[in-house]
């Protein structure tokens, strides 16, 4: 697609490696919204290196901070979300099967003859249960599809069962990433994964470099089921400023008129939004302008749907910027991304951190 | 226990107008308390000094009960009325309502209403009133009525009342009060208000107190009524831990603690996941830097109509575990 | 203040945009207030010293946001697709003149001709994401040049008198609140008093909140235009409020149940002035005083509101004897003060 704004470097074949090895690692670790816990010792063991210190908020957030050392200094606030949707089991029934409730928006359609992971003492696998048609009733297949008339079948008896798993115990996706044609990857969880690979890049970026802010980084829990662990550790890091990352539907041929406007390939999407800050929003995109990073924009007024609520109303108000990455499939096991464009917003965020360089933004 | 159930299901304590059962509850605490202020909202904060000051157990029962807010009153005397918190229409009408200065009348439907055309219109109150001005005397719009207090003993120790969504979780807080020989953290009594309209006032108490820990007495559906379905929780299967709600995904340092806590005091417990429905552990939960949040639910059949039911073996249940907590703390 | 009330309502300013009626409001409070200050969100929170302090915190509320409109996508045709800003029905913006950005450039909000229309189309509305606006360009590079994603705008300014007495313009909810606070500001007060103008009420009240974290007042008046349900063929009980009756008073709405004691007293002042009130007879909408009550550690809050007809459309109608009992009220009770209330 013909870019906006042309690329300064050569496409590194090295930056792109590693941030396919990042999504693999990240999407790979079980967090499922509220159980956060499950996953938390993998990402502390993947991440603690890039950070000062970290800790463990009690709604399940993970929390870095970097110190820029300078007396005085600002807060830079980077968060993506590191809880995935999922399901709750709420019924072990006779035969081995599950009864779940979902958590966080899940489409039914895409579940029946899915793979599961369920998450109680020891890990199993499992099955969506799909009707044969001899079993369905007239009409039934033209009804919309009700998770309540669904199970998980984990070939176990009822009395294994319930050694293993308890009512409460979490259930994952199971997927594994793969490439596509091109740097599109296809994997499960890249809401939110993608966005933490493209902060752990920025880092990257940012290694060894003189930070004229101190950054802190929330891989916050809880957005899937209403933005629980952003609106929390918002509120201890209590920080000056904000860029929240999370992914953006990309325009596919049946979408409104307007998601054209989002494509994948064409860089991160800065938003407009009364959600967002707009001064601070107009300097993300001159940075992306003067460094000749793509980028897109969006418009979205009333609601974005991620976090940059819950972390600009924090406090006192805390002026936030929200950059998405688009792509396809959402809350699927086989979400769609290209890896230029988690490239493209790893440089606009070391880019945004570093542009702090002599005083404050003065924004409101 | 079944004292403080009739006394609080008996007072007057809609959405919004809390003060009558406040001031009853905070004479059944006060002896037990070492202070207790009132917050802007009308929250009632008991607070009690535990053995470790580092940490605030913060546990909450809302006072607040739905009802019937006056918008118009007729020219015949009909009055016409809105719903306070989530009313259903059904399960209220034909009943006897009361007003907060004691009138008395009747809630009823637009006789011509198709049972699919019912909805909040075609509700009134008629209070034997003639005319307009003989009403006005009585009452006048924006008052507040609720459902007259209904309290009957049945079978299996088995009690129904109206309003036992939350006073059962004000009266199980108390009792705990009462029951508790030592205090692990400071421990913060929140009698909360407006929990009916989106947990409201436990919003302001959780941010005063910001506690470490909390948990919340509220009722959960039974899932063992005749039609309901998908709902694991039994009347009278045990105090009721609960996992989730629509409002929130209960911590699961709490869930783990009060399980713990259950089986160490042999106390019969069940698990909880309800798909609809919020409580004041969400609020609790987010407060500024946010905290460990849980709740203990009281299976509770017909809740949100004037004959809700509980197995007083379950309320037992729940203010035992309530008082192992208080006690022993989060390990 | 009708003159004030015109420059206000004429303002682009819609939710996240507040620049414009910012700067005025500034300029018109600025030889009269102790201290002002801008939070970095944009929230403006004036602060004017009285003869006495209070030992209840006192703020009134105006909210400085309309609603409006945002660009979202340019098309290779030069039409232009949009979201609104807040809440509006999509029913009242078909075939209106809008005017967009710093630069107020003016569009159409397309409206198709009935002509051109199928039979299965006729009465019914068009989604918001199928309508588009028309500037006046005939492909995507000369739009481009005068509009980009991200643009504001609103609805035409359009301030006039109507009928005998009458007041119609876009956006008097709630540039009617802030000028009458601006006008209260002009005089001496009896007690210290906050002055808010927030931004954002209209997506969520998001700049209430803020303001209430930071000055953590006790009393809270919001000064609001609420809907008024009295046009032909609507029945008396379900008029929520009328025009002509007066300033109104909330004892609950969508988001707010307002505390009972402060209803009673702003009922007992207005009595006693001889002050025309009514109260509202319907629950429904909501404004920020919910923020403020649910804020921090929480407040007490009340809510006095003009009557508006068509509100959350290019046209709202207010009477011009309804605004000035309000500020009769508003006057009052200031000068009465909160100290038993």
């Amino acid at each position: 697609m013909k870019r906006k704004y042309p690329r300064n470097y050569e496409r590194n074949e090295k930056y792109l490696e590693r941030l396919y090895e990042l999504a693999c690692k990240l999407t790979s670790i079980p967090a499922v919204s509220g159980r956060e816990d499950m996953g938390m010792q993998q990402l502390a063991e993947l991440c603690a290196g890039y950070f000062d210190n970290y800790e463990i908020t009690p709604v399940g957030s993970f929390i870095g901070r970097i110190n820029c050392g300078k007396e005085g200094a600002k807060t830079l606030l980077l968060d993506a979300h590191f809880d995935e949707i999922g399901f709750m089991v709420t019924e072990i029934c006779d035969g081995g099967f599950l009864k779940v409730v979902n958590v966080g928006g899940i489409d039914p359609r895409i579940l029946s003859a899915s793979e599961v992971l369920i998450h109680g003492k020891i890990t199993i696998q499992g099955i969506f249960t799909s009707k044969p048609p001899h079993l369905q009733e007239e009409g039934e297949s033209s009804k919309p599809m009700k998770l309540e008339n669904l199970a998980i079948d984990t070939c176990y008896t009822k009395q294994q069962l319930e050694e293993i798993v308890k009512i409460g115990t979490p259930v994952s996706f199971r997927s594994t990433v793969e490439r596509l044609q091109g740097d599109y990857i296809v994997g499960k969880s890249f809401d939110d994964r993608i966005c933490i690979s493209a902060i752990l890049r920025a880092l990257e970026l940012l290694k060894g470099k003189d930070l004229p802010v101190n950054i802190a980084v929330q891989f916050s829990g809880g957005e899937e089921i209403g933005y629980k662990g952003a609106t929390t550790s918002s509120y201890r890091i209590a920080p000056d400023y904000a860029v929240v990352l999370d992914v953006t539907n990309a325009y596919v041929p049946e979408a409104p008129i307007y998601r054209k406007g989002i494509k994948t390939g064409g860089g991160g999407s800065i938003s407009y939004s009364a959600q967002t800050n707009r001064p601070l929003t107009e300097k993300a995109v001159a940075i992306a302008k003067e460094n000749n990073i793509p980028y897109q924009l969006f418009a979205e007024p009333n609601k974005t749907g991620t976090n940059s609520n819950a972390v600009q109303t924090s406090r006192g108000g805390i002026p936030t910027v929200l950059i998405s990455i688009p792509l396809k499939n959402m809350h699927t096991a086989n979400e769609i991304v290209t890896l230029s464009d988690v490239l493209e917003v790893s440089r606009l965020v070391s880019e945004f951190a570093l542009s702090f360089q002599g005083g404050e933004i003065n924004v409101g | 226990m079944h004292n403080l159930m009739k006394k609080f299901t008996s007072a007057f304590s809609v959405t919004g107008d809390e003060s009558e059962l406040r001031n009853i509850i905070q004479d059944e605490i006060a002896a037990f308390a070492d202070n207790i202020t009132v917050d802007p909202m009308g929250n009632l904060i008991v607070f009690k000094k535990g053995e470790n000051s580092d940490k605030k157990l913060m546990l909450a029962a809302h006072m607040d009960e739905i009802g019937f807010v006056v918008t118009y009153i007729e020219d015949s005397g009909i009055i016409r009325v809105s719903n306070v918190g989530g009313i259903h229409i059904v399960h209220s009408s034909f009943h006897t309502v009361r007003f907060k200065n004691g009138t008395t009348g009747v809630l009823c439907i637009d006789s011509d209403t198709k049972p699919e055309d019912i909805k909040m219109g075609k509700l009134f109150i008629d209070i034997g009133a003639k005319t307009k001005k003989e009403a006005e005397k009585k009452v006048k719009i924006g008052d507040i009525c609720a459902v007259t207090p209904v309290f009957q003993k049945l079978l299996n120790n088995r009690y129904v009342a109206k309003a036992l969504d939350d006073r059962i979780g004000c009266a199980i807080l108390v009792d705990a009060a009462r029951n508790s020989k030592k205090f692990a953290y400071d421990t913060y009594y929140v009698f909360t208000v407006q929990e009916e309209v989106g947990c409201r006032g436990s919003k302001t108490a959780a941010f005063t107190i910001m506690p470490d820990y909390a948990v919340a007495l509220d009722v959960t559906t039974a899932g063992d009524a005749p039609g309901e379905k998908n709902l694991p929780v039994k009347l009278g299967g045990g105090a009721a831990i609960k996992i989730k709600d629509n409002s929130v995904i209960c911590s699961k340092v709490i869930v783990d603690a009060l399980t713990t806590l259950a089986e160490k005091n042999k106390i019969e417990y069940q698990y909880e996941v309800l798909l609809m429905g919020g409580t004041d552990t969400s609020s609790m939960q987010l407060a500024g830097a946010g905290c460990a949040a849980g709740c203990i639910s009281i299976p509770t059949r017909y809740i949100h109509s004037p004959v809700e039911m509980v197995d007083m073996a379950d309320v037992k249940g729940c203010s035992a575990l309530l008082t192992a907590l208080i006690e022993d703390g989060i390990k | 203040m009708l003159d004030r009330l015109k420059n206000y309502c004429n303002c682009i300013s819609p939710s996240g945009c507040e620049d414009e009626i910012r700067e005025l409001i500034i300029n018109d409070i600025k030889d009269y207030t102790t201290s002002y200050e801008v939070d970095r969100m944009g929230n403006l929170i004036a602060f004017k010293k009285g003869k006495k302090t209070p030992t209840k915190k006192i703020l009134l509320s105006a909210h400085m946001d309309e609603i409006g409109f945002m660009m979202k996508y340019i098309s290779d045709e030069g039409y232009i697709y949009f979201d609104i800003i807040g809440g509006i029905d999509p029913r009242v913006i078909g075939g209106r003149r809008i005017s967009i950005g710093k630069n107020k450039t003016t569009g159409i909000i397309a409206s198709k001709a009935i002509h051109l229309q199928k039979a299965n189309e006729k009465g019914i509305c068009v989604p918001i994401e199928e309508m588009y606006i028309d500037i006046g360009c005939t492909d995507r590079i000369s739009c481009e040049k005068v509009i980009s994603v991200g643009d504001y705008a609103t609805f035409q300014p359009n301030f006039e008198a109507l009928g005998d007495n009458f007041i119609k313009s876009k956006a008097l909810d709630d540039r009617f609140g802030c000028a009458l606070l601006v006008e209260i500001m002009q005089k001496e007060l009896e007690y210290d008093t906050y002055f808010a103008f927030p931004i954002c009420e209209e997506v969520g009240t998001d700049g209430a909140k803020e303001i209430a974290y930071n000055f953590r007042p006790d009393i809270v008046i919001v000064i609001e235009a609420t809907t008024a349900g009295d046009i032909v063929d609507a029945p008396k009980a379900r008029h929520a409020c009328d025009l002509r009756s007066g300033a109104v008073i909330s004892h609950m709405d969508g988001g707010t149940i307002y505390d009972k004691q402060l209803v009673e007293f702003v009922k007992k002042t207005a009595e006693e002035n001889k002050i025309k009130y009514q109260i509202k007879n319907v629950i429904a909408g909501g404004n920020e005083a919910s923020a403020y009550q649910k804020g921090a550690s929480g407040a007490r809050v009340i809510a006095i509101s003009a009557p508006t007809r068509y509100i959350h459309s290019a046209s709202n109608v207010v009477y011009n004897d309804d605004l000035f009992e309000i500020k009769e009220l508003v006057s009052a009770l200031l000068e009465r003060g909160f100290e038993n209330a």
